[in-house]
């Protein structure tokens, strides 16, 4: 007889089940909760609420330019970290990386001192007339500096995975740099830099710390989503669920499709 | 013409190179796999630049350490085909095809017009709109021709253009990649670890030896003088370095090979000397022979290599002083009972013996 291995159910595989079922419960409970409490037909009616569409409005126009921008302004970084070596490349990597782990109130009181009107960049601005603390332009940059390591990452990640190959063979058919990174590093990275950039946006759809520290709470002007939750939690309870669904829908369907996309997640860290 | 001379060092690679092509002609560089073939073609391209050293093709430097010329790779007449091809994946044949001409700022119906013709040129033509990664090694290794043709490059550079393919398709594909070649009017180098690569293609052959040309020459004077234990190989014949220590009146003299005396035919009067031995010039007996044959040497059989395509060539490698290599029929080991292990008696003829200084 050949020694069977007795199908006996251990003490690690009943702990594992009942842990990643509680943990499971945990995460999904909140949101079923925000679900449940008002039915889709009155969500849709609360949507009309001057101070929801205001947000609303407001957090799409913010997150979509701080998308936009740290897009433009952050791929050179990217492109540099994916392709030269230099001194001082682990220290600008921890850098890049600083805003996902700190606190983002911490970064609202950095970028308040640095942009506000004492600060270093914001007497410069303020000398040709710009004011940027506690005005919609401090809401997008503060969405900026959390959310831009995604896509740096993202996109580095993307980058990497370039065959230098083509790079070679680009320059042997005499392409200029320039000319070789969009006729062929852009296209060949493609998913990642969607990737990297949905989670940008989603991120920044999503920021709350720094953007209440460095541009306040302004309805109209700073108020985006997270912020009118927020207020919309001491007074009007329903606002603040029919504010979260609708902040949830926009996470959810957007995970999904970049998951059904089989779009390269995005590396963090 | 490409004259090129230089070195470049590589961590503790050292590459030290010559090379001279006419217009119109091949240069084969063959050797083994880490020679630094590539690093050669890499440098003419203008992907990694030489320590010191000059590159000229026709009139024009495009580089030289002396004057701290310095021409980059985009800016050079040079086509390069590589390895394992680079077409871009997410381009179409036509607009591989393009992309040189298109970097250059080139635009409408010109390219239209160019890329047409050395698609058609190669016969392929009918793949335009198809993507890379649909095509056979074949297809995409004109593909890849075509891409490098377009741009009318002076000097074309082949990094084992057939080592993509399969074994069936790769002698197909062999004497047509000739045809092409011999029509092409620019310098050509095809870098192959393959010898009889190297001897289809070659015009001239350099062999590259560890971050050296150890010999040049054609396929004729290789196999007739080879000059190093490994050109011996790559050409397949028996090759001995020695010194002359005796010279009798008779018109023979002793060879002293470090590994063992041979007799060969009166050489010259270099004391120095190379001697070649065909392989099919060596017998091989059971017993100790008695014959005219001047040089006999016993010793058992180290392996047994049968001889690619179908092996009724068989090649028998000795452990005699010195080592041999005989060249038997599958017939011969079959009847003497010939296996690895058993000593045998090898022999052959002073006059079968080449030296040379």
């Amino acid at each position: 007889m050949p020694n069977r291995v007795p199908r006996r159910v251990g003490v690690a595989t009943v702990f594992a089940v009942v842990a990643g079922a509680a943990f499971l419960g945990f995460l999904v409970l909140p949101m079923l909760g925000l679900l449940i409490r008002i039915p889709p037909g009155e969500l849709l009616a609360r949507l009309k609420n001057p101070l929801i569409v205001q947000a609303l409005r407001l957090s799409v126009v913010t997150s979509l330019a701080s998308a936009v921008a740290v897009f433009v302004l952050g791929l050179p970084l990217a492109y540099l970290l994916a392709m030269r070596a230099f001194p001082g490349k682990r220290l600008l990597e921890v850098l890049i990386d600083l805003p996902m782990v700190l606190p983002p109130t911490v970064a609202g009181v950095g970028l308040l001192l640095a942009f506000g009107r004492a600060g270093l960049a914001g007497r410069a601005a303020a000398a040709v007339g710009i004011t940027i603390p506690f005005t919609t332009l401090a809401v997008v940059l503060a969405q900026m500096f959390v959310a831009g390591p995604f896509l740096i990452n993202s996109a580095r990640a993307g980058f990497e995975e370039v065959d230098p190959a083509y790079l070679r063979a680009a320059a042997t058919l005499r392409a200029s740099p320039g000319y070789a990174f969009f006729r062929v590093v852009l296209p060949m990275s493609l998913p990642s830099l969607i990737g990297g950039a949905a989670m940008t946006w989603a991120r920044a759809l999503g920021e709350f710390g720094a953007t209440i520290t460095f541009a306040g709470n302004l309805p109209g002007r700073t108020q985006t989503m997270p912020l009118a939750v927020y207020e919309a939690l001491q007074s009007d309870l329903d606002a603040a669920i029919a504010l979260s669904v609708i902040l949830l829908v926009v996470s959810f369907s957007l995970l999904l499709a970049l998951r059904s996309a089989r779009i390269t997640r995005p590396r963090v860290g | 013409m490409l004259a090129a001379e230089f070195t470049k060092q590589l961590g503790s690679f050292h590459l030290e190179a010559s090379v001279t092509a006419a217009p119109g002609s091949t240069l084969v560089l063959v050797g083994e796999s880490g020679a630094g073939k590539t690093t050669i073609l890499n440098v003419l391209a203008g992907l990694i630049h030489p320590d010191r050293g000059t590159i000229r093709l026709d009139a024009t430097t495009y580089f030289a350490s002396d004057l701290g010329v310095t021409v980059p790779a985009g800016a050079r007449s040079i086509g390069y085909v590589f390895q394992d091809y680079a077409l871009f994946p997410h381009l179409s044949v036509f607009e591989n095809v393009a992309f040189g001409l298109r970097a250059q700022g080139i635009r409408g119906p010109a390219v239209r017009s160019r890329v047409r013709e050395s698609l058609g040129g190669l016969g392929i033509l009918a793949l335009a709109e198809r993507r890379p990664a649909g095509l056979s090694g074949g297809q995409q290794q004109r593909v890849a021709i075509a891409r490098a043709l377009v741009l009318q490059p002076r000097l074309l550079l082949l990094d084992e253009p057939l080592s993509a393919l399969d074994l069936r398709t790769r002698t197909e594909v062999r004497t047509e990649l000739r045809r092409l070649l011999q029509a092409l009017p620019c310098v050509t180098l095809f870098v192959t670890h393959s010898p009889l690569e190297a001897m289809v293609f070659g015009d001239k052959i350099s062999v590259v030896e560890q971050g050296r040309i150890s010999q040049v020459g054609t396929r004729d004077e290789l196999l007739q003088e080879p000059r190093s234990r490994y050109v011996a190989e790559l050409m397949g014949l028996n090759l001995f370095q020695g010194r002359v220590i005796a010279r009798d009146s008779g018109g023979l003299a002793d060879v002293e090979t470090g590994e063992g005396t041979l007799r060969i035919v009166h050489a010259e009067a270099a004391a120095e000397i190379f001697v070649a031995v065909d392989p099919r010039d060596i017998t091989l007996h059971l017993v100790a022979p008695t014959g005219t044959a001047q040089n006999v040497f016993h010793g058992p059989i180290a392996q047994i290599v049968p001889e690619p395509p179908f092996g009724e060539r068989v090649r028998v490698l000795l452990s005699t002083r010195p080592p041999l290599v005989a060249e038997v029929t599958a017939h011969a080991v079959h009847s003497l009972g010939l296996r690895e292990g058993l000593p045998v008696y090898a022999t052959f003829k002073a006059t079968a013996t080449r030296a040379y200084g």
